[in-house]
């Protein structure tokens, strides 16, 4: 059913991979073309939400911290509910517009599932 | 640009015009490289040199000083090369018991005297930050900006009442510090930029020069004009804060 869901995303144009991981880092469901890609990301994610939610409050359902890092080769997109986390990682080409909106999209409707 | 290029009699004409266009435009920085370019080749170029010295002079580079000692060893009846150190023959004058000083080492003073008039003041430096925030903040749907040393010290802030600089500070550093650990582990390349999206509040994270420039901002607001603002104050913050 997850795994339905974030294949949405892997949809769009540019994506290198998706992945939904508790707050503490550990994967859900992933979908990526380099897997140690996955576990290596979204430890840091799950890292950088911590740091983010000490200093900006806890992330909740209708109050989510949705980030973006850019760097020179790519992007990575983070929202983090209550209990999850949903990540992918992007080429810098990747209609962010677009994935941002899918992104937010897909968070809210994996919310009513974990 | 000039990549593979080759100086040679025949178009060396050709190079010093360019070197002069772009002196004339200020492309001072262009106008050295071609210089080099001639002068590696050819350094006896007479032309070449004054472009360069000139360029240099423009760029306030102390080693302006050296190219016009060697002009001035090299051709020292030449007018041109004399009318530089005109200004610093007046001062000269005035101070009749220096008069014995070489040209060189009285151009070396003036030099001196340029400098110490390019250090800008502890005043002078948070002005200019204050006025670069304040550039800033006026873009619409901006609520505050603050600028922060890479590990975590606030160099200046013009935030919200309610934010505390010091809090925002060591958060925005800590984020540059999990992110770039994590992220050198892959080939993604350095961070160029973080956005964080809470509420109807958005932070955007820049960093350049060893300093993060953070902007608070409301749901909706020009990010181009912010990018583009936060790209300039980054540039030119190494060389407010470290002159």
């Amino acid at each position: 059913m997850i795994k339905e869901k974030i294949e949405k995303v892997m949809e769009i144009g540019g994506v290198k991979g998706v992945a939904v991981l508790t707050k503490d880092g550990l994967i859900v469901e992933k979908l990526f073309y380099e897997t140690d890609l996955a576990e290596l990301l979204g430890a840091m994610v799950a890292k950088i939400n911590i740091e983010m939610e000490k200093s900006l409050g806890k992330s909740t359902d209708p109050l989510p911290i949705f980030s973006t890092i850019y760097t020179d080769k790519g992007e990575i997109l983070f929202i983090s509910k209550e209990k999850f986390i949903l990540f992918t990682l992007a080429e810098k080409n990747v209609n962010i517009g677009s994935l941002i909106i899918q992104i937010k999209n897909i968070a809210t409707s994996l919310q009513e599932l974990i | 640009m000039n990549e593979g290029m080759k100086v040679d009699r025949e178009s060396l004409s050709v190079f010093i015009m360019i070197a002069e266009d772009l002196y004339k435009n200020k492309a001072y920085n262009e106008a050295i490289t071609y210089c080099k370019m001639i002068l590696s080749e050819f350094p006896d170029i007479k032309d070449a040199k004054i472009l360069l010295y000139k360029s240099l002079k423009g760029l306030n580079d102390p080693t302006a000083l050296n190219v016009l000692n060697e002009l001035l060893n090299e051709y020292p009846d030449d007018q041109q090369i004399k009318s530089f150190v005109e200004p610093v023959k007046k001062l000269e004058e005035n101070k009749p018991e220096k008069k014995e000083e070489t040209i060189s080492s009285v151009n070396l003073e003036v030099m001196e005297k340029i400098e110490k008039e390019n250090i800008i003041t502890a005043n002078e430096t948070e002005s200019l930050l204050d006025r670069s925030l304040g550039e800033i903040n006026k873009v619409n749907g901006v609520l505050g900006s603050i600028i922060i040393e890479e590990s975590g010290l606030v160099v200046k802030s013009k935030m919200i009442e309610n934010l505390d600089p010091e809090i925002t500070s060591a958060l925005f550093s800590t984020i540059f510090l999990v992110c770039e650990d994590s992220i050198g582990k892959t080939d993604l390349g350095p961070i160029d930029r973080i956005f964080i999206e809470i509420g109807k509040v958005r932070i955007y994270l820049f960093k350049g020069n060893g300093y993060i420039l953070g902007i608070f901002t409301e749901e909706i607001v020009k990010i181009g004009l912010i990018l583009i603002k936060a790209k300039q104050l980054l540039k030119n913050i190494k060389q407010v804060l470290e002159q």
